[in-house]
Parts: C-alpha cells; sequence; structure tokens
C-alpha cells in the first residue's frame, strides 16, 4: 500500500507539559486504523496538529508526498483531511442538509461546486448514513447519536482521502456503535479513503474496526500492530489496567 | 450577473421576495400619503441601516460597534465628489452616480483596512476595537481640521450650481427618497444571493461555530472580511442618500454618532438576526414603539412635571429587553416557531 500520511518526529508542548514527544507514525491509502491510549496520552493533540489546529513545535506532516507543516487547516482540507469532534459540533441552527452541504461546499471539491450541488450531495450523503429522515430538522435537535452520525456524514461530504474520527463512539450504546463502525466500513469501501479513529476505552470497537492499531502513552507511540497482537501486549495492558498484570 | 449560478440568482429571488413585497407596500404608501412621507422615509432609513448591518452582524455574530463609521465614510465621500464636480464646472445629475460609487468604494476601502486587523480579533475584542476606530476617525476630522473639521461639509450650494435650484429641491426630497427605495432593494437581494451561496454558508458557520467553521475548512478571516466590506459599502451609500443628498449637511458629531450602531443591533436583534425579513419587522417596530413613546407616554410625563427629554429611552429600554428576552431569535424566529404550515413558513426568510 502507498504511504498517505506521515508524521514525522512531531513534538508539541503546552508551557511546560509536552503533550507530544517525538511522534513518528505513517497512514497507507484506504487503511482503517485506530490510536488508542488512555485519557491525556495526546491522541486530540496529534489530530489538531495533522489538522492544522495545532502548529507542532518541532517535526512535520507529510502528506502525499509534500510537507504540510505550515499549511492553514483550510488548506489542508482541500487537500483531503477531514475530521469529527469528540464533542460533536454541528451548527445547531442550521439543518442537517445544510451542515452536510457546508462539509462539501468547502471540502476537497471546494471551489468547484455551487451551494446546489452541494446540497444535492448532502441528500446523497445522508441517504447513505440513513439520515435522510431528519434532513429539515435543524441540526441542535438531534439526539447524541444522531449528531455523531451527522458530524461523520459531514465530514464523509469534504470528499476526504484521510478522514480522522475523534472518539467517534464515546459514551454511546453498542446498538449505535456498531451502526457507526457499520457506516464507516461501507463509505471506506465506497470510496475509498483512509480512516483514523481515536479510541479511548471502547475495545471491542477496535478489534471490530481496526486493521493496525497505534497505541500511545504521555505522548509517545508505545506499541503499534494488529489490534488482537496489540491489545494482548503486556506493556498496553499495564498503561490501561495501572499495573496489575 | 456574471459568474453567479442562476440557481443561486433563482434561489436568493425566491428568499428575497417576501421582503421586496414589504418595500414595495412601503412605497406605494409613500406615494399615495404625501403627509407621512417623511415618517415612511424614516422607517426606509432604519431598515436599510438594519439590512445592511444585518449582513454582518446577524450572519456573522460579530458585533461591530464602529458600523456608523461606514455611513460617515459614504457621506464624506459623496460630499467630496459634489464639491469636486461642482468646482470643476461639471453640470446635471451625472453627480449622483459619481457619488454614489465614490461613496462605496472609499467604505469598501475602510472596511478592507479595518477588517484585515480587527477581524482577526474575536467577540469582545472585536466589538471594542470597531468603537475605537469610529471614535478615532471622529477625533482625527475633528482635531487634524480634516473635510471642514468639527463643522463639516455643506454642500448645498454645490448641489444647486450642478442641478439648478428646482433640480436640487427634487433631489433632496423625492429623488433621494427614491433612491433610498433602489438601495433597499439592492440590499435585500444581496443579502439573497449572499444566503443562497457560498458565502452565506461559510458565514453561518462561522457564527454558529467558528471553531468548527476552521477545522472543517473554512477560511474564516477571507469570508469574514468580505461580508464586512459588502456590509460597509451599502453602509457608506446609505449614508450618502440620507445624510449627504437628502440632508445636505455631514457635520462629524452627528455622521459619527455611535447612537446610529446601537440602533442598528437593536432592529437587527429585534427583527431576527440573520434573516431577510428581520431588519423590516425590526424597523417598524422600533420608529413605532419610539412614537408611541414619544408622542404619547413622554406628553404624560411632561403633565405630571417630568422633563420629557430622552425620556423614552427609558421606556424603551424595558420594551426592548422585555422583547428580546420573549423572542431571542426576534419577530422572525417568533413567526417561525408559530407558523406551522410549511406553506406560509416558506415566506419567512
Amino acid at each position: 500500500m502507498a504511504e498517505l500520511l506521515r508524521v514525522e518526529g512531531v513534538v508539541k508542548r503546552f508551557g511546560g507539559i509536552t503533550a507530544l514527544d517525538g511522534v513518528s507514525l505513517t497512514i497507507e491509502q484506504g487503511e482503517l486504523m485506530a490510536i488508542i491510549g488512555p485519557n491525556g496520552s495526546g491522541k486530540t493533540t496529534l489530530f489538531n496538529v495533522i489538522n492544522g489546529v495545532l502548529k507542532p513545535d518541532a517535526g512535520k506532516i507529510v502528506f502525499e508526498g509534500r510537507d504540510i507543516t505550515g499549511l492553514p487547516p483550510y488548506k489542508r482540507v482541500a487537500l483531503g483531511i477531514a475530521r469529527t469532534f469528540q464533542i460533536p459540533k454541528p451548527w445547531p441552527n442550521l439543518t442537517v442538509r445544510e451542515n452536510v452541504a457546508i462539509g462539501a461546499l468547502f471540502g476537497r471539491m471546494q471551489g468547484r461546486i455551487g451551494a446546489r450541488e452541494a446540497l444535492e450531495i448532502a441528500d446523497e450523503i445522508l441517504e447513505i448514513v440513513g439520515l435522510s429522515g431528519k434532513a429539515g430538522v435543524e441540526a441542535g435537535k438531534l439526539t447524541v447519536p444522531e449528531k455523531k452520525v451527522l458530524e461523520l456524514a459531514r465530514a464523509i461530504a469534504m470528499r476526504p482521502k484521510l478522514l480522522m474520527l475523534d472518539e467517534v463512539v464515546a459514551g454511546m450504546s453498542p446498538k449505535d456503535a456498531d451502526r457507526i463502525v457499520d457506516v464507516v466500513k461501507k463509505i471506506r469501501g465506497e470510496y475509498n479513503i483512509s480512516v483514523v479513529s481515536l479510541v479511548e476505552h471502547v475495545m471491542r470497537v477496535v478489534t471490530k474496526f481496526a486493521e493496525r492499531v497505534v497505541v500511545m502513552n504521555q505522548g509517545r507511540v508505545i506499541r503499534e500492530g494488529p489490534p488482537e497482537e496489540v491489545l494482548r501486549d503486556p506493556l498496553v495492558q499495564r498503561v490501561y489496567l495501572g499495573g496489575a498484570l | 450577473m456574471p459568474g453567479v449560478d442562476p440557481w443561486v440568482l433563482r434561489e436568493a429571488l425566491r428568499r428575497s421576495a417576501p421582503t421586496l413585497v414589504f418595500y414595495l407596500a412601503l412605497l406605494a404608501l409613500y406615494l399615495a400619503m404625501p403627509q407621512y412621507s417623511q415618517f415612511i422615509a424614516m422607517i426606509l432609513f432604519y431598515a436599510i441601516l438594519g439590512q445592511a448591518f444585518n449582513i454582518f452582524m446577524g450572519m456573522t455574530g460579530y458585533v461591530d460597534f464602529g458600523y456608523v463609521a461606514f455611513l460617515a465614510s459614504g457621506a464624506y465621500a459623496f460630499s467630496l465628489a459634489v464639491i469636486a464636480l461642482s468646482e470643476a464646472g461639471v453640470t446635471g445629475w451625472i453627480f449622483i452616480p459619481v457619488g454614489l460609487a465614490f461613496a462605496a468604494i472609499v467604505a469598501a476601502t475602510l472596511a478592507s483596512i479595518v477588517g484585515a486587523i480587527a477581524l482577526r480579533l474575536r467577540g469582545a475584542y472585536f466589538a471594542i476595537a470597531t468603537i475605537g476606530v469610529n471614535e478615532g476617525l471622529r477625533y482625527f476630522v475633528e482635531g487634524a481640521n480634516l473635510l471642514g473639521g468639527s463643522i463639516g461639509l455643506y454642500i448645498v450650494k454645490n448641489l444647486k450650481a450642478l442641478v439648478g435650484k428646482e433640480g436640487y429641491q427634487l433631489a433632496a426630497t423625492l429623488l433621494a427618497d427614491l433612491l433610498m427605495f433602489l438601495l433597499a432593494a439592492v440590499t435585500v437581494l444581496v443579502t439573497g444571493i449572499i444566503l443562497s451561496s457560498r458565502l452565506g454558508y461559510a458565514l453561518q458557520a462561522i457564527r454558529e461555530d467558528e471553531d468548527a467553521a476552521r477545522a472543517l475548512g473554512i477560511n474564516v478571516t477571507k469570508y469574514k472580511v468580505t461580508a464586512f466590506i459588502i456590509s460597509g459599502m451599502l453602509g457608506g451609500m446609505l449614508g450618502a442618500l440620507n445624510w449627504a443628498l437628502k440632508g445636505g449637511v455631514v457635520e462629524p458629531a452627528h455622521v459619527f454618532m455611535i447612537h446610529y450602531t446601537v440602533e442598528a443591533i437593536v432592529i437587527v436583534m429585534l427583527g431576527g438576526a440573520g434573516t431577510l425579513l428581520g431588519p423590516v419587522f425590526g424597523a417598524i417596530t422600533y420608529i413605532g414603539l419610539n412614537y408611541v413613546s414619544n408622542v404619547y407616554i413622554a406628553p404624560i410625563l411632561e403633565s405630571m412635571g417630568i422633563k420629557a427629554t430622552g425620556l423614552h429611552l427609558i421606556i424603551l429600554a424595558p420594551i426592548l429587553l422585555a422583547i428580546i428576552i420573549a423572542a431571542p431569535n426576534g419577530i422572525v424566529g417568533l413567526l417561525k416557531e408559530r407558523i406551522k404550515n410549511p406553506r406560509i413558513r416558506s415566506f419567512i426568510t
């Protein structure tokens, strides 16, 4: 598989705290990957650095062979990097359809499609994720699982090459979580995109979803490999369970 | 319009139609009842003020406390054009398009300078910076004795030199008002086009959650500055028409008055921020309340021996507070909540 994204020795400090301490990893084209790690291990900071919301203090981000470390978020989105938020951030007073259409308008198709095409794309994607029935509803009125699906739909509408999901199943019922995983797998198949998902606790989803797992702890990558292997690793278990095993 | 998708134009017309109908009705009243024409012209001024202000404040959620500076810059620019043309010996009506174009250019230039700097600030910091711009400009004009200093510019005799005494009478009354109606229609259509296009979606996303907008690929600064410039340009033309052409006088103590900005905020909030009908409803309600308090309530207070100058503001404030608490999304928001019939609802834009 060809490399899509490479993170090279990224360091990010907040005052005296080193949130990312020399993180390196690669994401292959079309890969389903999960980044796991306990709270505070630096997963979300890593996302924000890849996405361009935060600038790293050292290291670089390479996307499709191009150094994008200095690019602002909107240029990275135009290249094909999209994300969702741990706490869903839909635009509450706009309809579900408009939320998704904005994703399409400002995603990788930026500047090439108008509002009408964007609304058509929105309808298409809402159909795929099973949210068509709520298209005309204001996004603020959705339930939390529905908001998560909307976030996903909005990100898919951006036609990304790399889709980054931040705790997309945290706090959801197993049924809702399975639904999201199914949607993600379906769109990965349909559009051949790479998906990186951050997961803190829901290991059942990790095994079901990911082809490869990267484990972070205290700002470093401590293990990576196939899910079954990594989750059985004594070091990983110690990180999660506090050394009892 | 070149470069605009016909679908966007159709959408814009659909959204603008109800508001345009309101302005047509207002125009009919204006023509039918000359005794009320100045009252109607006042409503018109406030409706355009709200409409133009709405393009920036209503769609982005940013409060520009220095908005009146755009009206002022437009009024000054128009006056300077009039003075320059009359001194050059030009005669005829050409001064109107030239003056308006100059007003739009000057206001847009001011907006791009202020916007490029101040729009990097967020929330209250932006609001404070814009107050500074307005007050700073005013004291600069007065202190440096520029553009007539604190006295301002009187252009009546220049206007008379351009189009004669009778021409001036027409220009300062009927013509100025009709041009204001035209400006109102243009402002509504521009708002409709923005709401139906990429720019409008970007602005609404910024208003609803700027961090999400940024992370999801929207170049927030670019779109905020664009809206700021459009809003400022329309404000500049309003100032040119209402103060320079109609009033014939541009005084810094008047045209930089922060009062107008506050009124614009009230009108937009009252009517419904980010909507098309909102500023019209807001202006009618605001002027109506003002009228009631000045004509009915103030005399009662005066008969009780209370000097009522400015008291109407104290009466108005709680009424406005009550409306804003009862209907945080303004009159249009309230109507949208109450009216369930989708056909009628589609007209509330």
